[in-house]
């Protein structure tokens, strides 16, 4: 594979339609699994000095769902393809979600560029594998924050709930995707811990965690009382807004204490011109020089 | 303006006719061996001082006050460490530091000299300097000697001895000189003047008694104490009989080894400048030191201890006198004022007016006390108090840490002197010591003045390389916060000590995508420079992995090193690799470059270190030649030698020879008979018998031979071969009998004692004697010239006939070979026989021509 940055040509890019196999949109829209030629001439086509014809082949590999696939793709990624091939075959990789191109994966999480980091990281969230955790958290030391956010949401989804002291320890750094990584593994403590943050950090940060926290149909139900109370104890238009918000995505059917415990916030706290209320104490009490009480 | 000048003319010609000429004249005869010792005789012998100068006897310090606000007054304040108490406080703003005074101390006040009581510290008298600056006093039995000077350069001063109880004028002389601050003892004045000399004054009259005149130094305070009188610039010289040799080499003189100290510190007082009366740097950056007691002879010379002491603002360093090295180092809270240094120790004054003493052999304090007030100046007289320690002695503290405290001290204005214990730091061969530079370097309120000093330190330590491997574990780390170590410091290090155990952990960096692209350029060095053939792998995922990524595309200095590295480490399927990776057309234009430059410099230096070693073996080989033994170049050849280049070339002849037998079984012996150039070259040869093939094949042949050289022009040999048929395979013998067929030599042996006995009178045909040949019957040059024989011409005269290269024509032609079946010649052949001459044996007479 030679050339992969020379820029792509509409003269070769007509012709390669009219040749090519499936695209990979046209794969991915007639959602039909390729045949073994396809797959076979895709990856021939990885070798070609065509660079039109290796990122097609590149993304149409990464949607075919082939296992044959992988082995090709990470010896393309080895050979230290131009930016944008790198980034497509990390891609495609994460597509393909298997667990032997982990170990290409992993050594391209130390990769100079933020932006490959950033893909890898989501490509190896969506690999099941024992491996993939503690890559994801150590995501979470990088210098870069797009790196660490991608790594914080990574472990939400990836349900590693082993990662939450970390993830605590990330947020209290300043990583605020951490929180909403812990509203979707927390368990009720969790949701403790980060309502202590209440005032200590900016309400932006935080709520997002909150709203994870509420969403969860597995979470306990006296824990979302306690969020909507301490929330209440706030009472600035940012928290209304955010509980207006909640309530609107609940089902009409929902007539839980929660939801009757956020529309009772909602009224009691006041619009943005309307004179605030005297607000009751928060325990514990913030200080004063961080607080953004309100969330204004 | 005309006003002006003419009062200042008025004014010099007044002053003028005040000059002592007497004293101070150029006239006065300098560096005289009779008056220097006729003033040694007047001085006191030399004792140790055990007592303060001041004549109430108690140590004193005094010192004048600070004002922190405008509502303080200033005030010169008396304190006795002894009691712990002060003496007096008297308000005043001297413009000068006090001197002690026997029973006064003296303080500059504009244009007035003040002397105080130091037993009240009332005012006794005021001393008019009449226009000109106090520059200092000097006091000696009851006496007061004050130097001044007309401030502004101008060479105008003045020197005046008061009474010093009463201040009542005793003499007073002016001179068109430069005075310095003088010094008193046994009834002589000892002024300095023009940097350069020292005028003894007698102290009751002012009369010059004597004169030193340093002839290659600068003299720039003189100083008098019970052990001496001293006075130098750089380096001490002691008033001795020496001192009229006014040269440093003919004195008693001792100039510690002093390192290079930013600020350029003071040996003493300069006696020349005027006296400083506040916080002045000055007085804040200066060496303090005592002379070492006489002994001996008298004409040994030392400081005290062997140890000088340097006051820098709050630091304060001792150092040994004669290696000059750091032998501790100490730092205060506050600035300090001044220092004395006695036999009991170092006493020092903090601007916050503490006082305290420094174990001299330490530094760790010992004693302290508080005056209690802000201190702008102070003068110690402490000779002889001996506080009792009342600090308790904290343990001891290495001169490791010492300065390593030094160098953190966060106040910016020290640091040229935080850079200079920086740089004695890293002269500690301690391991620690690098890390200790690692941590300062790494701690983010270091200056950059610092850094750029351990970087450059810690390239020239040799031992502490663990501490940096340790080092290369710490990456950066956002959750713990943690930073790495200055790899771009680190890396360069380790090569430098040539740490090879580190380059692990260089890999892990290098491969680290938290390492900064400069830091990165001295790891990936570093890799390579420590690196086997271990680091190959890494270095070629490195190089393939970003060969063509954008990271390296501004600056791919990193990648090259990593491409020298593998061109440099790697095999032959590295270099195919690279090769192939600079023909990509993705890879970055910088690094196709580099690649195609590295292979084609590896393949020069290849071509070079071949030519190098060829060089070398050549080299070898000439350095073995001379121990062979020299050949002497003879005259001419002898027998053995003739037959030396025929034996190697027989086999060669023996195809000549056999070929003949086929056709002629009977031919017995082959003559050759030849005339050798002096180069070795065959002029001609001739062949006898045989067929015209067997000789035009044995003649071409011999014509190519090279003979060893000789120092006639040429010479005649001959040579014979065997050539029966039936000694093809036999041995070589002797005397072979024909008839003796299965022993008879080898065809193309040579035969041995077959030379004639005579020269044929016709041979060598028409051969002239070589020029410088011997005449016939002359005795033969020998083989090994005496030296200074004369030597017989190499060359022919010019003019002289050359000799024919082939006979010349009509004259006789050389024997026919005998017919086939003929009775072989004899070994002996006939005179006149048609069969050529052998080369006489060495020795023997010379073939007449």
């Amino acid at each position: 594979m030679a050339g992969l940055s020379r820029p792509r040509t509409p003269l070769l890019a007509a012709p390669l339609f009219a040749i090519a196999l499936l695209s990979a949109d046209a794969l991915a829209q007639t959602s039909r699994r390729p045949t073994a030629t396809e797959i076979r001439d895709a990856i021939a086509k990885l070798q070609s000095d065509n660079l039109d014809q290796v990122r097609d082949a590149i993304q149409f590999l990464g949607v075919s769902e082939a296992p044959t696939a992988v082995d090709p793709l990470v010896a393309l990624l080895r050979t230290g393809p131009a930016d944008i091939y790198t980034e497509a075959i990390v891609e495609a990789l994460g597509s393909l979600a298997r667990p032997t191109a982990l170990p290409a994966l992993l050594d391209y999480l130390r990769h100079r560029r933020v932006n490959v980091r950033t893909k890898v990281i989501d490509a190896i969230a969506s690999i099941r594998d024992p491996r993939v955790r503690p890559a994801l958290e150590q995501g979470l030391r990088d210098s870069d924050s797009r790196v660490r956010g991608a790594a914080a949401l990574a472990l939400g989804r990836t349900g590693a709930t082993a990662s939450l002291p970390v993830l605590f320890r990330a947020f209290e750094r300043g990583v605020p995707e951490a929180a909403v990584a812990i509203g979707q593994l927390g368990s009720a403590q969790s949701s403790e811990e980060l309502l202590a943050y209440l005032g200590r950090r900016p309400l932006p940060l935080v709520l997002p965690g909150f709203k994870e926290f509420l969403g969860r149909r597995d979470f306990p139900e006296a824990a979302k009382l306690v969020v909507v109370e301490k929330l209440l104890d706030l009472a600035g238009p940012q928290v209304k807004r955010f509980l207006i918000a909640y309530v609107a995505s609940l089902p009409e059917s929902d007539h839980s204490r929660v939801r009757q415990a956020a529309e009772e916030a909602i009224r009691r706290i006041p619009d943005e011109a309307s004179p605030r209320p005297p607000a009751r104490p928060v325990n514990p009490p913030a200080p004063a020089a961080t607080v953004q009480p309100g969330g204004n | 303006m005309r006003p002006l000048v003419g009062l200042a003319c008025l004014w010099l010609c007044a002053c003028a006719s005040q000059f002592s000429q007497t004293s101070f004249s150029n006239l006065f005869r300098d560096n005289n061996q009779d008056d220097v010792r006729s003033i040694l005789g007047r001085l006191p012998p030399p004792a140790a001082q055990e007592r303060p100068s001041n004549t109430s006897g108690r140590p004193m310090v005094i010192a004048t006050t600070y004002a922190l606000k405008r509502s303080t007054k200033r005030s010169i304040v008396g304190y006795d460490p002894a009691a712990g108490r002060e003496v007096f406080r008297v308000p005043a703003a001297p413009a000068s530091r006090p001197t002690v005074a026997g029973p006064v101390f003296l303080v500059g006040a504009d244009r007035d000299v003040v002397a105080y009581s130091v037993q009240d510290g009332h005012e006794m008298w005021r001393h008019d300097c009449a226009g000109m600056q106090y520059l200092g006093a000097a006091y000696d039995d009851g006496v007061v000697y004050v130097t001044a000077a007309v401030p502004g350069g101008a060479r105008i001063a003045r020197v005046t001895a008061l009474r010093a109880e009463t201040g009542g004028k005793l003499w007073d002389q002016m001179v068109d000189k430069a005075l310095g601050v003088p010094a008193a003892r046994g009834g002589l004045v000892f002024v300095p003047w023009d940097r350069q000399n020292l005028t003894v004054l007698d102290g009751r009259t002012g009369d010059e008694l004597a004169r030193i005149r340093l002839t290659d130094d600068v003299l720039s305070w003189v100083l008098a104490t019970a052990e001496g009188v001293y006075y130098g610039s750089k380096g001490i010289y002691r008033l001795d009989t020496r001192s009229s040799a006014g040269t440093k080499e003919d004195t008693t003189y001792f100039a510690p080894v002093v390192r290079e100290i930013p600020g350029q510190p003071e040996f003493f007082y300069d006696a020349f400048a005027p006296p400083t009366g506040g916080r002045n740097a000055r007085d804040r950056i200066r060496f303090h030191w005592r002379p070492a007691a006489t002994t001996g002879t008298g004409q040994e010379l030392g400081i005290a201890d062997g140890t000088i002491y340097l006051l820098y603002y709050r630091f304060v360093f001792a150092f040994d006198a004669a290696t000059g090295s750091i032998k501790w180092a100490y730092r205060h809270g506050k600035d300090l004022s001044g220092m004395q240094v006695t036999a009991s120790g170092v006493f020092l004054a903090g601007d916050d007016g503490e006082l305290l003493m420094l174990d001299a052999a330490s530094g760790q304090p010992r004693w302290h006390t508080s005056t209690g007030s802000e201190i702008a100046s102070v003068a110690f007289d402490l000779t002889g108090f001996a506080p009792e320690a009342n600090m308790e002695a904290p343990a001891p503290v290495e001169l490791r840490a010492r300065l390593t405290e030094l160098v953190l001290d966060p106040d910016n204005r020290l640091i040229p002197i935080r850079q200079f214990a920086l740089r004695e730091l890293a002269k500690l061969d301690i391991p620690e010591v690098t890390r200790d530079l690692l941590e300062i370097y790494s701690q983010s309120s270091t200056p950059e003045a610092l850094k750029q000093v351990i970087a450059l330190s810690l390239r020239e330590r040799r031992t502490g390389g663990a501490f940096l491997v340790e080092a290369l574990g710490r990456h950066y780390d956002f959750i713990e916060d943690s930073k790495p170590y200055p790899l771009q410091v680190v890396a360069p290090t380790l090569v430098a000590m040539q740490e090879r155990s580190a380059v692990p952990g260089l890999i892990d960096h290098m491969m680290d995508h938290e390492t900064s692209n400069e830091a990165l350029k001295e790891i990936v060095a570093a890799v390579v420079a420590l690196g086997d053939a271990s680091v190959v792998p890494p270095l070629r995922d490195f190089v393939v992995r970003y060969h063509a990524d954008s990271s390296f595309s501004q600056d791919p200095t990193a990648l090259a090193l990593a491409i020298d590295g593998l061109v440099r480490l790697g095999e032959v399927g590295e270099r195919e690799l690279l090769t192939k990776l600079a023909g990509e057309r993705s890879t970055l234009a910088p690094v196709s470059q580099h690649v195609r430059e590295a292979l084609e410099a590896r393949e020069a230096a290849l071509r070079a270190e071949e030519a190098a070693r060829q060089a070398a073996a050549q080299q070898a080989q000439a350095a073995q030649e001379p121990q062979r033994p020299q050949r002497v170049v003879p005259f001419r050849l002898s027998v053995e030698e003739v037959n030396a280049t025929f034996d190697a070339h027989r086999d060669e002849l023996r195809l000549c020879i056999e070929t003949e037998l086929q056709t002629n079984p009977t031919l017995q012996v082959v003559r050759f008979a030849m005339v050798l150039n002096g180069d070795g070259s065959v002029k001609s040869v001739m062949v006898a018998p045989g067929s015209q093939t067997m000789q035009d094949c044995l003649g071409s042949k011999v014509r190519a031979y090279r003979f060893p050289t000789f120092r006639d022009v040429r010479m005649p040999a001959t040579f014979q071969m065997r050539g029966a048929a039936a000694a093809v395979r036999a041995q070589p013998q002797p005397e072979p009998p024909p008839q003796q067929g299965p022993q008879a030599p080898q065809p193309g042996a040579p035969v041995p004692g077959q030379w004639p006995q005579q020269w044929p009178q016709q041979w060598p045909p028409q051969t002239n004697p070589a020029p410088g040949s011997p005449e016939p019957g002359a005795p033969e040059p020998p083989m090994n010239p005496q030296p200074g024989a004369p030597e017989p011409p190499a060359n022919p005269q010019p003019g002289a006939p050359e000799p024919p290269a082939s006979p010349q024509p009509g004259a006789p032609e050389p024997p026919p070979s005998p017919p086939v079946g003929a009775p072989p010649p004899p070994a002996s052949p006939p005179v006149g026989a048609p069969v050529p001459p052998a080369s006489p044996p060495v020795g023997a007479p010379e073939p007449p021509p």
